[in-house]
């Protein structure tokens, strides 16, 4: 048997109240799922009892941590779900593309190798066809275009002498939109900070959503090990990507809590680590943001979804907060649940038709709302809006880019900055 | 007016026992409890199949018994024992000359065992202390109490014997020094009825000395009231003794899907009316913390005490609970008072219930001058597990929920599986905590069972409904409505019998102050007591 864990020990925190039931969009979408108090606390107490309880029901788990925030009593009811699908016994066809879809970092670099060809070939329909027969990803969808690896630390003769902090970019920036991470590194430089990037791998999430807790471990050491310098140096850690936040700040205290030094450092790193427009709202607390916007000529109709992982991470809607600033931008939040996608989760054929039921009320608030564009920070919830809707979805810090006037960075507060931006003169849409 | 060979009294697993063995004998018998069956000292215990091995230094007579039979139950019982293996593990402050003499007489008596190191003692179970000196193995084994008493009653009615509860017995009938029947009143209807007889055999346990007294005879019984604990989770996948003299809470019994810690050791007066005091939890706890350092955070679920029906003879009117024996009692009342056709057996253990059943028969019979020896060590007392319904049942059910169901229905899943066919809406799970469907509910609530349930607690002893860690919260209920539904009760006594139900559910959670079982305790008595108002009583 294993040994008590803080964790494993939370289930007996559950009173069966069936709050986390009514926060799953699987149970609301999908009526015939178990749903996460039955799959968490309740059969984790027949799995210590040695009951055979393994159910393919736990690959339907999105991941979402909707569960974890109903409960009114800190049971971790999605780290018991992640523990049963650690351990669900899968077909050998399911296993060959976990596989695959728990390591993004190593898809990433393979596919990189020479893009062009990997997003043609992903491109052609027998390809897919064939990855539909033989690896049971859904033809229904397209793949995200790999791009060139070439993210990296901006010069340092051009950097200006803000406080250092430490870009985690993920493997989607890194393989699929190293552009959005340049203008991640931009956006920071603007609102004075030195940002560089770290040379760390995938966060682990796509490894732990595909039941392989080894490699999550594997990832998770790797990361922690490699951000210690800078954060035992006073920098702090910046995540573009919600689950990559989510990540850093919540799960690899969970993975790594058998080691206690590996737990050390976790935790510290949690205590360190930053949703970009998490930084951006402290900074603006400070005083420090850089309000310098260009004039509205027109109107920008934004609706904004938060994704699950944003919402896990317990620090409000930043992202909203700050666009609601932004001249010319009218924004919604659209607060219509999960998108359905859970990064690879959309991908399986057999998951698809319950990613589109989970998405069906956020895709209709977004056509009723009808924006010029939605804004997500979660690269896979930007695909699954596009997807089920058809409208343009951007991450948050694009629009916010554009949107800084062209001298904007002289008025960022860096140590060698000139002039103060004037806030009674910031531009106004109204 | 009802006749029949022998009367048993007490449907704990000693009177289950005897049911079962005289019907293989072919002697036709009834068998009355004033409550349900395993209501008493068998359904108030650890479940705990011992080895032997507690008993081995002190008692090694009882010590052997209980390995002997440790043999037969998981043999013929398979169904009702989980062979989950125990150790016995050395604490650092305990005797270590104990240690020695422990594992000496074991060996002497023949219970296996293996000496371990800590660390693979700790490898094994661990949520020992990181201290200990070390551990023994033996075949400690967890047996489910009520499931094993069903099995024998029913087992017993299939071959014709009768068994009818909540009626108490009143008077025993003697005419000129010889039984001649029982006069009894069904609790449940108040109706006053008559079995005649030619035998009694009083299986009452804790009740032995008041039905000895209404034959006119003495049987000297002391009340030794345990303690228990149930925790939310197993903590342990063995049984863990502590090995030293036995003692208060020394003991951690995984069974089903929780443990059970226990047991303290206090003299009562009688077997009612038992309580429980707070600091007994917390003197439980803090004892059982020594041997399994997790408690000390475990929740705890609820705490129940049942009394010991020890044979005290004048001779050791003296000696604590722990030191009389824990060997049985056998009484033929003709040959001490020279009262014709009374048998009491008092004493013994869970572990030994099928020999105590055994010596009663060997008496009974020779006295009824029936010559079939006992057979009850060979015969199983369930027919093998039904394969095919099984894998139906798997069709139709999830796996937890379609095993469970396969263990404590054996044979008869196939009567739900054919009822979840016909009504498919019956594969709802009432019971989320310990799994139990909506067709076993109304299984054990029909007609069709052996062994109909006549209260929801009874469904409990059935299915364990609400016997996991909301206590009944969500599903007492639905269990109530089922009864009515299927009209085995009428409106009123349906919300009388939940009344009672959550009377008796809350009674077991209201002394603990650990983990959240209070919260749960009040969110139970916020929806019922104060949201629906089942209960008129305001602040209990």
């Amino acid at each position: 048997m294993r040994k008590d864990r803080k964790d494993e020990v939370s289930l007996d925190n559950c009173l069966k109240c069936t709050d986390c039931n009514t926060a799953c969009p699987v149970v609301t979408a999908h009526p015939a799922y178990p749903g996460p108090k039955r799959l968490g606390p309740e059969l984790e107490r027949m799995r210590r009892e040695g009951i055979e309880c393994d159910t393919e029901w736990v690959e339907y788990c999105l991941g979402c941590h909707r569960c974890d925030l109903a409960c009114p009593n800190q049971v971790n009811v999605s780290e018991l779900i992640a523990r049963a699908k650690a351990a669900h016994k899968k077909t050998p066809v399911r296993r060959l593309r976990d596989f695959w879809l728990a390591r993004p970092g190593l898809l990433g670099k393979l596919n990189t190798i020479v893009p062009e060809v990997t997003n043609f070939s992903l491109g052609l329909k027998p390809v897919r066809k064939l990855m539909s027969m033989f690896m049971k990803i859904t033809p229904e969808r397209k793949f995200p275009a790999y791009t060139k690896p070439d993210l990296r630390t901006p010069n340092v003769v051009a950097m200006n002498k803000g406080e250092r902090v430490v870009f985690f970019p993920g493997c989607f920036i890194q393989y699929n939109q190293p552009e959005l991470g340049r203008r991640v590194l931009e956006l920071l430089e603007l609102n004075g900070f030195q940002p560089e990037v770290a040379s760390t791998g995938c966060c682990g999430v796509p490894s732990l959503a595909n039941g392989n807790s080894e490699e999550a471990y594997k990832r998770a050491t790797a990361n922690v090990n490699s951000m210690m310098e800078a954060v035992n140096s006073g920098a702090r850690i910046v995540t573009a990507c919600s689950s990559c936040g989510h990540m850093l700040k919540t799960g690899f205290a969970h993975l790594l809590e058998d080691d206690p030094d590996l737990a050390t450092k976790a935790a510290k790193i949690a205590a360190n680590t930053y949703d970009l427009a998490e930084l951006l709202v402290a900074q603006q607390d400070a005083g420090k943001f850089n309000t310098r916007f260009a004039p509205a000529t027109a109107t920008l109709k934004l609706a904004y979804h938060a994704p699950c992982h944003q919402k896990s991470q317990g620090i409000g809607r930043p992202w909203y907060h700050l666009l609601r600033q932004v001249p010319g931008v009218e924004i919604e939040d659209l607060n219509a649940g999960c998108c359905g996608m859970s990064g690879t989760f959309g991908f399986k054929e057999e998951k698809y038709p319950v990613s589109m039921e989970v998405g069906g009320e956020l895709f209709a608030a977004i056509s009723a709302t009808a924006p010029q564009a939605v804004v997500t920070e979660c690269a896979t919830c930007q695909m699954q809006i596009e997807h089920g809707t058809g409208f343009k979805a951007v991450h948050p810090a694009i629009v916010l880019l554009n949107a800084y006037a062209t001298d904007a960075k002289q008025y960022s507060f860096t140590a060698d900055t000139s002039g103060k931006p004037k806030d009674d003169n910031m531009p106004s849409c109204a | 007016m009802e006749r029949t060979q022998v009367v048993i009294i007490g449907g704990g697993a000693t009177g289950a026992g005897i049911l079962w063995d005289l019907s293989l004998r072919q002697i036709p018998a009834v068998l009355l409890e004033q409550k349900d069956l395993a209501n008493g000292a068998t359904g108030r215990c650890h479940g705990l199949l011992h080895s032997g091995g507690r008993y081995a230094v002190k008692d090694a007579e009882a010590a052997k018994e209980c390995l002997e039979e440790n043999k037969i139950i998981k043999h013929i019982a398979p169904h009702c024992v989980e062979a989950t293996g125990g150790l016995f593990v050395k604490c650092h402050q305990d005797d270590p000359k104990f240690f020695d003499q422990w594992f000496d007489s074991c060996k002497h008596i023949g219970i296996s065992t293996k000496r371990l190191s800590a660390d693979e003692a700790l490898e094994l179970e661990p949520n020992l202390p990181p201290d200990i000196v070390g551990a023994f193995t033996c075949p400690d084994a967890h047996v489910d109490v009520f499931q094993l008493t069903l099995s024998n009653i029913e087992s017993a009615v299939a071959r014709g014997a009768k068994f009818k509860t909540y009626c108490q017995v009143n008077a025993i009938d003697i005419d000129h020094g010889k039984v001649k029947g029982v006069r009894y009143r069904d609790t449940l209807t108040g109706e006053q009825d008559y079995i005649s007889c030619d035998m009694v055999i009083n299986a009452a346990g804790g009740w032995a000395e008041k039905v000895a007294q209404m034959a006119g005879v003495e049987v000297p019984v002391r009340c030794d009231k345990g303690t228990l604990l149930v925790l939310n989770h197993r903590l342990s996948s063995r049984v863990i003794n502590r090995c030293r003299k036995p003692g208060d809470a020394d003991i951690l019994v995984p069974a089903g899907p929780v443990c059970i810690l226990g047991t303290s050791s206090i003299t009562v007066p009688g077997p009612e009316g038992l309580t429980v005091s707070p600091e007994e939890i917390q003197y439980l706890l803090r004892l059982g913390t020594e041997l399994v350092p997790a408690l000390a955070e475990a929740r705890v679920l609820r705490s129940f005490s049942g009394v010991r029906p020890l044979y005290a003879p004048k001779s050791v009117s003296g000696a604590g609970g722990r030191e009389i024996s824990r060997g049985f009692a056998l009484l033929d009342h003709e040959s001490i008072e020279n009262v014709k056709g009374f048998v009491s057996i008092v004493g013994g253990k869970l572990t030994t219930y099928r020999l105590m059943a055994k010596a009663v028969c060997d008496l009974v019979s020779k006295k009824l001058g029936v010559h079939e020896p006992c057979s009850t060590h060979e015969v199983l007392l369930r027919p093998r597990r039904d394969k095919a319904a099984f894998q139906t049942a798997l069709l139709l059910l999830a796996r937890p929920v379609a095993e469970k169901a396969e263990r404590r229905l054996g044979a008869n899943l196939v009567k739900i599986v054919k009822a979840i066919k016909e009504r498919p809406e019956l594969a709802e799970v009432v019971c989320e905590c310990e799994q139990v469907t909506r067709a076993e509910l109304e299984y054990v609530l029909g007609d069709e069972t052996l062994i109909p349930a006549k209260t929801i607690t009874d469904v409990g002893r059935r299915t364990r409904l609400g016997f996991g860690p909301c206590q009944g919260t969500f599903c007492g209920y639905r269990a109530m409505l089922a009864g009515f539904q299927m009209q085995r009760w009428s409106a009123a006594e349906a919300c009388a019998q939940f009344e009672q139900y959550l009377d008796e559910r809350w009674k077991g959670q209201s002394w603990i102050n650990q983990g959240k079982q209070v919260e749960q305790l009040y969110l139970s008595r916020d929806l019922f007591g104060v949201s629906y108002n089942f209960h008129e009583e305001e602040g209990r």
